[in-house]
């Protein structure tokens, strides 16, 4: 099965083998080493050929000797005890089930004694904001503290509209006070609000549930939940004394929603809705969800669970289950809940300080707008790529700075070295704009919605190999840009072979060098940490710092102290050097000696980043080599 | 199709000789590009092996931050000592203070070099001399 795959790459490379080597004349001592040196159409191209077939027979042995290998770990790992590995994410969770108790009942009826606990998200935005505003408060005052004690004169400050100053020390004393306060009744009042909510919903839990197990067709297990009817009392988070605290009684019936067109606002109570609304964020609800926001159509399932607006957005759409076996949470995962697309979409929750929690509030519909927006950007970003490289070519580059600058030309006529140094500008500001891409691509994941961080390292690996492929490995192979490669093969699409055949060989040399960089002098800078001693330099030479700023790392993480070296980026290191796979597997057949550098790095890395990732950069997630498969997917 | 394309990006904006990479480099560049390289390395190497002895916050911050999580530090008794004992952790190890992800990168590593050794045999054996 693994040959049928590989067939028509095995028919693209013949291919460009049988092309392959057209310039016989004015060849160079590499060379004479490589494919370049044969004739096109020669006999002696079979040899590339069966070349290529041992090359792919060779990496399948591998990679499925390696498969075992992965299996065997991979079994290891989900065999551990942890909570995480039976912990799942419920996704889309219906309006009327946003509560513990509720979706905690629903669990329970269909997996019996299977539950451990059930966490709904809360929106807690409010709280959020209040500690940051206190984080930031605090390095104020530490700041303004530190320069007291260095000898300064007392800090005085101006706030708001008053025209007296006001001391530092003192004002942003009393601001972490009362952020202290409003925090601690933030924390409250939202607990609070999570047990009202499990004690109203409670007592209907029953009913909710059975109208969707109704609606989806499931009566049998409507009728085992009635006979189970109390159940959810176990779910209660506290105890009867806290009704007085809560302001509510238990018994207090919730109203019942049994109507469905009252949720529709009139014409005027939208207006209204608009009119009022007291954030722009409100405004843009209201007009997001229309005058039918509470009606996306008329199916009976989603008209029973639905909730009216004033209950709506204390909790999100998202929960954390966790049951008390492996075989509960994996079944879970792979069980249909809901007919409505995307709806109670259930799948393995990522480790607590793997999830980018703000994601956390990004809805399913707004996810996929994202989605949609952000992969057109990035297909649009790897063709438009040349836009932003021309620039640099007109503006940086030897001839562009000697026309610009007089004396720039007067010094490279006067010294070889100096002109030399001006050559490098170029490339030294190509390679700068290719370093900003990894963190522009995980961003783009951020703001995508993923709700891990190791799903937008995976995405960001897929991404930036992509783009490494299109505009470093063919662009610089063709010596054109993407559009230009699409015009050639839209007019004429078999000369995709012949181009590939005269344009690969001849860049063997160059993307050997390449290789040997990377391997040498990439390596030695990455165990010698040697980015991360300029950026702690630059900490260090910045004068005054509070320990709390030491520790911050500004630009998105770009600068941090040496004894905070963050976690290992996965997706740019895998991108970046699955990028050698390919210039080795490419080349392994048209110019062997590019395997001498390939193999000087593989070895070295392995040994290397050995060390980096056991001793230095910190581990933030564990997926348990989920991104094995991704890469190796990639790597064939 | 190049008049379709053109609304997207102005040929000005187009210029391809800022991708073009020299094709004329031959085995002098690359002998070159080695031996530049392998001096930057063996000084990268030779100021690791020195200094990690006098600053090992440096070059091992983990062992600070997650004590529970990082093996010992590698005895500072010799300069390249370090290597050998690199070389004998093994992946169980890797597995309990890093994790399974950074096993399997470092087996990604390991696997391109078993997939392009095995392979060098017929290229060099082989498809070398018929080049030539």
């Amino acid at each position: 099965m693994d040959m049928f795959y590989y067939m028509p790459s095995i028919i693209y490379m013949f291919h460009i083998y049988r092309l392959g080597g057209a310039n016989v004349s004015g060849i160079n001592s590499f060379e004479i080493w490589s494919m370049t040196n044969i004739s096109q159409g020669s006999r002696l191209c079979w040899f590339h050929f069966f070349g290529i077939c041992i090359l792919t027979w060779v990496t399948i042995f591998f990679v499925e000797k390696e498969y075992v290998i992965y299996a065997k770990y991979r079994h290891i790992y989900l065999r551990r005890k942890d909570a995480r590995l039976r912990t799942v994410i419920v996704e889309g969770i219906p309006h009327k089930m946003r509560s513990n108790v509720t979706l905690a009942t629903y669990f329970e009826a269909l997996y019996p004694n299977a539950i451990v606990c059930v966490r709904l998200a809360q929106d807690l935005r409010q709280l959020e904001q209040l500690v940051a505003d206190r984080e930031n408060a605090l390095a104020k005052l530490e700041r303004y503290d530190l320069l007291t004690k260095q000898g300064h004169s007392r800090p005085m400050i101006k706030v708001g509209n008053m025209i007296q100053p006001v001391d530092a020390i003192k004002y942003y004393c009393m601001q972490v006070n009362n952020l202290n306060e409003a925090i601690e009744r933030e924390q409250e009042s939202s607990r609070r609000l999570a047990i009202r909510e499990d004690r109203k919903s409670g007592s209907n839990a029953i009913n909710v549930i059975g109208e969707f197990l109704h609606v989806t067709q499931i009566g049998a297990l409507k009728r085992m939940m009635k006979n189970k009817s109390g159940s959810s009392k176990k779910w209660f988070v506290k105890s009867q004394e806290d009704d007085d605290n809560i302001g509510r009684s238990a018994n207090d019936k919730p109203k019942p929603y049994n109507s469905f067109s009252v949720y529709r606002l009139s014409w005027s109570e939208w207006v209204w809705k608009l009119w009022t609304a007291p954030t722009a964020k409100e405004l843009w609800r209201g007009l997001k969800d229309g005058r039918h926001g509470e009606y996306h159509g008329t199916n009976d399932e989603r008209a029973n669970l639905i909730s009216p607006p004033e209950e709506r957005n204390m909790f999100l759409s998202k929960a954390f289950v966790t049951f008390k076996t492996f075989t509960a949470a994996t079944t879970a995962r792979q069980v249909i809940h809901m007919q409505l697309i995307g709806r109670m979409a259930i799948s393995e929750a990522p480790e607590p300080t793997d999830i980018l929690w703000q994601n956390l509030y990004t809805s399913r519909t707004s996810v996929f707008y994202r989605r949609l927006i952000i992969e057109s950007a990035v297909i649009l970003l790897n063709v438009i790529w040349v836009a932003p490289v021309t620039l640099v070519s007109f503006v940086v580059s030897e001839d562009a700075l000697r026309n610009y600058f007089p004396f720039i030309d007067i010094l490279c006529s006067r010294s070889q070295w100096f002109e030399s140094a001006i050559d490098l500008i170029q490339p030294g500001v190509l390679v700068a704009l290719m370093m900003i891409l990894p963190p522009i691509l995980q961003a783009l994941g951020m703001l995508e919605g993923y709700i891990s961080h190791s799903s937008i390292q995976f995405r960001t690996f897929d991404r930036y190999f992509f783009f490494q492929i299109i505009n470093v490995f063919l662009v610089t192979t063709i010596a054109g840009s993407v559009i230009d490669c699409l015009k050639e093969v839209y007019n004429s699409p078999t000369s995709t072979f012949e181009l590939l055949g005269s344009s690969l060989p001849k860049m063997g040399a160059f993307f050997t060098n390449f290789m040997f960089i990377k391997a040498f002098t990439g390596l030695g800078m990455e165990i010698i940490r040697l980015a991360a001693m300029f950026s702690g330099l630059l900490k260090l030479l910045t004068p005054n710092l509070t320990l709390r700023e030491r520790k911050a790392t500004p630009l998105f993480g770009g600068i941090r102290a040496t004894f905070n070296p963050g976690w290992f980026a996965f997706a740019k290191v895998y991108a970046q050097d699955m990028l050698q796979v390919v210039l080795c597997a490419n080349y392994a057949n048209i110019a062997p000696l590019i395997l001498v550098a390939g193999l000087c790095y593989f070895g070295m890395a392995s040994f290397i980043y050995k060390h980096q990732l056991l001793y230095v950069y910190e581990p933030i997630y564990e997926t348990g080599g989920m991104c094995k498969r991704l890469v190796i997917t990639n790597d064939i | 199709m190049s008049r379709r394309l053109d609304w997207l990006l102005p040929s000005w904006l187009e210029n391809a000789n800022a991708f073009d990479q020299s094709m004329d480099e031959d085995m002098s560049s690359i002998g070159y590009t080695i031996l530049f390289n392998v001096i930057i390395w063996a000084v990268c190497v030779g100021f690791f092996s020195f200094y990690r002895r006098y600053d090992p916050k440096l070059y091992t911050p983990k062992v600070d931050m997650f004590p529970d999580k990082t093996l010992p530090r590698i005895p500072h008794d010799t300069y390249f000592g370090w290597i050998v004992d690199l070389y004998n952790i093994t992946d169980d190890q890797i597995i309990e203070k890093a994790g399974y992800d950074q096993l399997f990168l470092i087996r990604f590593y390991r696997l391109a070099f078993k997939i392009f050794s095995t392979f060098a045999i017929y290229a060099w054996g082989v498809v070398l001399p018929v080049n030539r």
